[in-house]
């Protein structure tokens, strides 16, 4: 646990001093926002709102491939990975430190880009933050551990920014398809239903142990 | 009825083509396998 | 010599000769087979197409257990024979996406559906496909089979969670929701089974023989990389 702890701070001192992967996952998803706004057809509000939580969770899914793909870069340029394997603690709690940060960073990319969204649309998210907040929270809480294990391979094979999409978004069809669901429910009954939540939460829990055991074995030497 | 063979060719050729596929490169690797001996003991 | 143990290779060379006979009951009860009454005769790509299926679903169980068995004993005959259960997988998942809508445009009018059970295969199908682009990008050493045996464990456990998706969500299949014997007319019963088991020895005869493709490729990289164990076995014989 205090390894957790420990690599979470880490990582999160680092991004903050030079800023490199927030600002680049951040300036991607405001660019295919306003892509979505040159591409897609002007409609009004309603019209819009059907399609909001697709358009947002794609972006969300290209963010966090920009994230993950510099998510071990670092620790590959100074050959940190080796030592942090050698840390003699259970491995997992280095994957959680990586995944959480990783989820914190999406997080602070995902508000702002639907706040971005918002405002280019000219759609009322605002009054639904809190809930939507939750939504996105369980559907990040999905994507950043196989995010992080998968992250975690790639960057050790030839072509790894084109072979980490390959990999994920297959894995990841539970958890889009319980966050987009989740993501309409709140957009158009104020809450998410239940049987959304419940499906997030459970593919959460699955994805979170099997990642907690699976790096274990993609962590070595 | 040409649904039918279409089915059953596509399924075949591939299985067919794979099969031949798998037994040319195990051939390939027993003969380089041991290069000095004439016989193939496989 | 081959690449195979004793027993595998028996059942190879038995499974091969079975292959045969197979083959030709297969074609002749397919061929032999009622006409369907509602369908017509396209209703024959049944003997072909669940078969396929529990093919490939059988390769991917073949990749996982296998994969762990790896990680579990590290012993790369495991490795390899997870290989050829998603190679083999693979293929035998293809055919059944191909076959499928082939069925489905000639009965339902249109060559797919996003049914529930179409849209697993799908996404299974890319999964073990980004097994073996791992597999062929990877390094090729004991961290690439590591790599391929996590991801392999973590496609299975894709399975139930995405049925589980489907199940939630609903979305009513065009499947059949069981395939009982019961519910296959007079005189199918015969070639469906003699179609599964013909498939069924063809799925373990490919297994077997890419498993034995591979670990013969194994033994001649570690002769490669070994010349005194070369050398060695020359003197020997």
């Amino acid at each position: 646990m205090r390894v957790l702890l420990a690599i979470l701070w880490k990582d999160l001192v680092t991004e903050w001093r030079s800023r490199d992967r927030v600002i680049a996952m951040l300036v991607f998803s405001l660019l295919v926002v306003i892509v979505y706004h040159f591409a897609l057809p002007a409609g009004t509000g309603s019209e819009v709102l059907v399609h909001t939580p697709g358009l947002l969770w794609v972006v969300f899914v290209f963010a966090a491939l920009i994230g993950l793909n510099r998510a071990f870069a670092m620790e590959l340029e100074n050959d940190a990975l080796s030592g942090l394997a050698l840390v003699p603690v259970d491995r997992g709690w280095v994957f959680a430190g990586k995944a959480v940060s990783t989820a914190l960073l999406l997080s602070i990319v995902q508000a702002l880009a639907a706040a971005a969204f918002a405002l280019v649309f000219d759609v009322d998210l605002s009054s639904r933050a809190l809930a939507l907040a939750g939504v996105f929270a369980l559907g990040t809480l999905g994507i950043a551990p196989v995010g992080t294990l998968l992250a975690a391979m790639a960057v050790r094979t030839r072509f790894r920014e084109v072979l980490l999409p390959i990999l994920l978004l297959p894995a990841l069809f539970p958890v889009l398809a319980g966050a987009v669901e989740g993501t309409a429910e709140v957009l158009r009954d104020g809450s998410p239903a239940f049987a959304s939540v419940q499906l997030l939460l459970v593919v959460d829990g699955i994805y979170w142990i099997i990642c907690f055991i699976g790096f274990d074995y993609v962590l070595d030497e | 009825m040409s649904y039918v063979i279409a089915a059953y060719g596509v399924t075949a050729l591939t299985l067919g083509g794979y099969a031949l596929y798998l037994l040319r490169a195990r051939a390939r690797e027993q003969k380089t396998r041991e290069p000095g001996q004439e016989t193939n003991n496989g | 010599m081959n690449g195979l143990g004793p027993v595998a290779s028996k059942v190879r060379t038995a499974s091969g000769a079975l292959l045969g006979l197979l083959l030709i009951a297969y074609a002749w009860t397919v061929a032999n087979a009622p006409v369907d009454s509602v369908q017509g005769v396209i209703q024959k790509i049944l003997y072909v197409h669940p078969p396929l299926a529990y093919g490939a679903y059988l390769g991917f169980v073949i990749t996982a257990i296998c994969g762990a068995l790896y990680l579990w004993k590290d012993d790369e005959r495991w490795d390899r024979l997870a290989i050829a259960g998603a190679e083999v997988g693979v293929i035998f998942c293809t055919l059944m996406i191909v076959t499928g809508p082939i069925w489905a445009k000639g009965t339902w009018g249109k060559w797919w559906s996003w049914d529930p059970r179409l849209t697993v295969t799908l996404l299974l199908w890319f999964v073990y496909l980004a097994y073996l682009l791992l597999r062929s990008f990877g390094d090729g050493g004991a961290r690439t089979a590591r790599f391929a045996a996590v991801y392999g464990l973590v496609g299975v456990a894709l399975i139930p969670l995405n049925y589980f998706v489907i199940e939630i969500f609903g979305g009513r299949g065009m499947h059949p929701e069981n395939l009982e014997r019961g519910s296959l007319g007079d005189g199918m019963g015969l070639p469906f089974l003699v179609g599964n088991l013909t498939l069924f020895v063809a799925f373990c005869w490919f297994v077997l023989l890419r498993w034995e493709l591979e670990n013969l490729r194994a033994a001649s990289l570690l002769r490669a990389a070994d010349p005194l164990a070369r050398a060695r076995e020359e003197i020997a014989t």
